[in-house]
């Protein structure tokens, strides 16, 4: 999966005596590889992109400027059978498991409707495959003709999952999956996806704003700002040597879990998230970034590849090797 | 804790919701102190009587059907759930006060969020208006809101969620509470924002020298800011302690597993603990204890009766029976 220069800009237009237009740069300018077999995470805080350039991967918003492409074919020239198989092969778990389960509809049903849709085998067949995927994420199989109001929220996570895995998909967007969960549900939808990962080869392209759950589950991680990509790198790399700022205080701003650190020394950013209606000049994190100099309020950074590392600042945070 | 450094002690508290499905035990019998100067935290997972317990201190539990059926709060030599309600005006928003954690449905959409916080000073504090109007811009200053004489005359939907969570701040703190209930105060925050919000609270704390109970589901937040910690589950505490000890020491097989299910930002974590099962229905709970259905390390006393809270070392309680004799 690929994407090349990818802009989604969404008009807001004012209502009644304010009949300005806004143009509101959701993802502006994004270039993006996905690997086969891997999870490459989208982090960022609200507002920053991550969930509208997931939702473009997949088709379901088409982009104002730039191409997705999936195993070399681009995704916007597709013909009506073409998208018919990109979308049996790649598929979306959303964040809230109240909203994304249709009330009226019994599990056996919202599990089975990709099968339906896609006309795959006879009723028996998918009603087998559909035990089937039930076991496999770990409801029982009792439960069937239960309706979602009757599970928890994780148990609902677990119902979005089998009803994504029902095509056999290759790549799976989970957008913000365990946001909505407790902490002990958290872990085991975490452990779920990584089992899952595993047993059928799937890609993941994770979105998420924890960034410790993030650092648990992926291989590559994209940070973003504002629509921009401010870095991306391997996992383990990005979260021992950041060399965005933004990366640095992102993670400095994490609430550690031991009270033993609560001293530590860190930066807090001051000010708010600027608004994407009217982004900064320059570069976009300028206005919080304290190494902020006179060429970042005019020249916005290009990301810049770095080894297997792209970075998009002025002047990035030493590389400590 | 001797009695005069004590701001508020909670004394088998019970609230129950009667609901026509039966009676739900959303606090059951939990006693707690909180001292004054103190961070106190209460962690715990949704339905574990958290947020409960903090609009029982305050007598907002919507009745019916909930009702508080037992227990004292004691706060300044008296029982809170002796007052009349005339009483407890006088002290909700004064004395006591609260932050919630949704900024914008706990504001008012239609007033300015500067009437908003003259409103509570006018009234608590007799404040005329240009006085009052002073005083809420002071605060505005106080809680770090740009541009303070400007936003006071603006509506809370023209403000972002991080200056909102300010002016909520602003508008507990305004008539100096000696007790702040802060139920998941930056839970809709980004993190950016939360650490300032923390890092806000942390300092007007000092200043203000009020106690602060800290309700939050993160155990980050939790090792930040808190001095003394109750970790909930099913309405009951299973474990108290300072800080330092819940943290490096934790007892109870739900405090550990907790811990350990978070995944840490600064290793590699090869696989997440799991603890099994769901949060239970508190319609439906299991006899015994009422972890035991999710314990790794349950006996057959756990699954018969229920342990009593149990002070393993000094000041550090556990509600197991693998700790006791």
């Amino acid at each position: 999966m690929e994407c090349e220069n990818l802009k989604k800009y969404f008009v807001a237009t004012g209502k009644g005596m304010k009949s300005k237009k806004d143009v509101v740069r959701a993802v502006d300018d994004i270039s993006l590889e996905i690997y086969k077999n891997e999870t490459l995470a989208l982090v960022g805080e609200s507002g920053c992109g991550k969930s509208t350039l997931g939702r473009l991967i997949i088709k379901l918003l088409d982009p104002t400027e730039g191409e997705v492409y999936y195993k070399e074919s681009n995704i916007a020239t597709l013909n009506k059978e073409g998208i018919n198989k990109f979308r049996k092969q790649v598929q979306i778990i959303f964040q809230d498991p109240y909203a994304s389960l249709n009330p009226r509809m019994k599990v056996v049903d919202l599990i089975r409707e990709p099968l339906r849709t896609h006309n795959i085998a006879k009723k028996k067949e998918q009603i087998e495959k559909v035990a089937d995927l039930m076991n496999l994420v770990g409801i029982r199989t009792e439960y069937m003709t239960r309706y979602p109001h009757q599970f928890s929220g994780g148990q609902r996570q677990r119902i979005g999952i089998a009803r994504a895995l029902a095509l056999n998909p290759e790549l799976l967007i989970c957008d913000e999956p365990v946001s909505a969960l407790d902490v002990s549900i958290q872990s085991q939808i975490l452990n779920l996806l990584k089992k899952l990962q595993e047993k059928f080869n799937l890609t993941y392209l994770f979105i998420s704003h924890d960034l410790a759950v993030v650092r648990y589950i992926s291989d590559r991680v994209c940070v973003m700002f504002l629509g921009k990509i401010v870095e991306v790198g391997s996992c383990k790399d990005l979260f021992e040597h950041p060399l965005h700022p933004y990366t640095k205080f992102l993670m400095s701003a994490v609430p550690l879990p031991d009270p033993k650190f609560r001293d530590r020394d860190r930066v807090i950013l001051e000010g708010d998230i600027p608004s994407p209606i009217n982004p900064p000049p320059g570069c976009r994190f300028h206005t919080r970034c304290p190494y902020a100099r006179g060429i970042c309020q005019q020249e916005e950074p290009q990301l810049v590849e770095l080894g297997d590392r792209k970075y998009a600042c002025h002047f990035p945070l030493e590389r400590v090797i | 804790m001797s009695d005069n450094d004590v701001m508020l002690s909670v004394e088998g508290l019970k609230t129950y919701f009667f609901t026509d499905k039966g009676i739900v035990p959303a606090v059951d019998d939990i006693s707690f102190a909180v001292g004054a100067g103190k961070v106190l935290g209460i962690v715990g997972e949704s339905g574990c009587g958290k947020s409960m317990t903090a609009l029982s201190i305050l007598r907002l539990i919507p009745t019916p059907p909930g009702r508080i059926v037992a227990g004292n709060i004691l706060f300044a030599g008296k029982n809170l759930l002796d007052l009349s309600v005339k009483q407890m005006h006088s002290i909700r928003g004064n004395e006591i006060s609260m932050i919630f954690q949704e900024p914008m449905t706990s504001l008012n959409p239609v007033y300015t969020v500067g009437k908003q916080v003259m409103e509570v000073l006018r009234l608590h504090q007799n404040l005329h208006k240009e006085a009052a109007r002073a005083k809420a811009i002071e605060m505005f200053n106080l809680v770090g809101i740009p541009e303070a004489e400007k936003r006071i005359d603006t509506y809370p939907h023209q403000l972002s969620g991080g200056l909102r969570q300010r002016v909520m701040i602003a508008m507990a703190l305004s008539c100096r509470p000696k007790l702040l209930i802060a139920d998941e105060p930056t839970t809709a925050l980004d993190v950016t924002v939360q650490a300032q919000i923390l890092r806000l609270m942390k300092n007007l704390q000092d200043e203000i020298d009020s106690s602060i109970i800290l309700i939050t589901h993160d155990l980050g937040v939790i090792a930040e800011m808190c001095d003394d910690v109750l970790v909930m589950y099913t309405g009951r505490i299973m474990e108290q302690a300072d800080v330092y000890s819940l943290f490096e020491n934790p007892l109870h097989p739900y405090t550990k597993g907790l811990l350990q299910s978070i995944p840490n930002l600064h290793k590699d974590n090869e696989s997440l603990y799991n603890i099994k099962g769901l949060v239970p229905n508190l319609l439906n709970l299991a006899d015994g204890c009422k972890f035991h259905p999710r314990c790794e390390f349950v006996q057959d006393i756990c699954i018969e009766k229920e342990p009593e809270l149990f002070e393993v070392t000094k000041g550090h309680f556990v509600r197991c029976w693998k700790y006791m004799g």
